[in-house]
């Protein structure tokens, strides 16, 4: 059964944040190139959110989401600085995985 | 306020706090804008000063759009008009200067009257568009947010001026 009917899927998180995806996508196609991975990024920050509100969250991903927001906009003062914080990001995940 | 202190002191907000701003402020910054030199002084720009859930709505689209703020202006930019009275360099490119410097305008006076700002271009154009139903010719170019800041940041790296400028005939 749809647990959604009607407008009620505009009060939905995800439906804000298939939107962001969307438009990012079409946003890439002629943005500079390091928007690509900061958007992607940041659909993290927002998903967490999403699932935040939905009491989906943990500890974990709220660790996450305060690096994410700390370290996201490096994106638009120092490319270098960025690029390390996403290898954090990755490497974060990874110590998780094991 | 000095115009080099505002100039050195304007940065890019993304994070406001959730204050209402008062409409005759709003006026000030609008004020701002249309004393902006503009190419043949067409002025072809109209001003949407935005709140309440359409700043949701346009916010959904509009990626680069960051923080919460409380107001925004989408500054448009009139092709028709332009191109009616200034032929396609007026369209193609004085417009998109005039709205720039427009912007500036208004971004400058909000740090002479304490308020907070981020140019905006990453948004979806047909969907702000649509959702402000603008009229056909108008096209919606850049997105000011506005608010009260919460969190400011430090100002970024500039090139030195010594880097950027060749004196010439001195």
């Amino acid at each position: 059964m749809d647990r959604m009917v009607g407008d009620d899927i505009m009060d939905d998180g995800y439906f804000n944040l298939i939107c962001y995806i969307a438009t990012s996508a079409r946003g890439c196609v002629e943005e500079p190139k390091m928007y690509g991975p900061f958007r992607l990024i940041d659909t993290i920050d927002r998903l967490i959110e999403v699932m935040d509100k939905r009491n989906e969250s943990n500890e974990f991903y709220n660790k996450l989401q305060g690096k994410i927001q700390n370290k996201k906009y490096s994106v638009m003062h120092d490319e270098e600085e960025f690029i390390n914080f996403l290898d954090e990001v990755v490497e974060m995940l990874v110590e998780k995985k094991k | 306020m000095d115009v080099t202190k505002a100039i050195k002191e304007r940065r890019s907000i993304r994070n406001f706090s959730n204050e209402d701003i008062e409409k005759g402020l709003l006026g000030e910054l609008v004020e701002a804008a249309i004393w902006a030199p503009s190419g043949s002084n067409i002025q072809p720009w109209e001003i949407k000063m935005v709140k309440g859930d359409k700043v949701d709505k346009i916010k959904t689209f509009s990626p680069g759009l960051m923080g919460d703020p409380p107001v925004l202006a989408v500054i448009c930019r009139d092709e028709k008009m332009a191109y009616n009275e200034g032929g396609e360099v007026c369209r193609d490119v004085l417009s998109v200067m005039d709205v720039a410097i427009a912007a500036q305008n208004m971004c400058l006076k909000a740090v002479d009257i304490g308020l907070g700002t981020c140019l905006v271009r990453s948004f979806n154009k047909k969907a702000v568009k649509s959702l402000l139903n603008l009229k056909d010719g108008l096209v919606p170019s850049l997105i000011i947010t506005i608010g009260v800041p919460k969190k400011i940041p430090n100002p970024p790296k500039k090139r030195d001026k010594e880097e950027i400028t060749e004196w010439i005939g001195w």
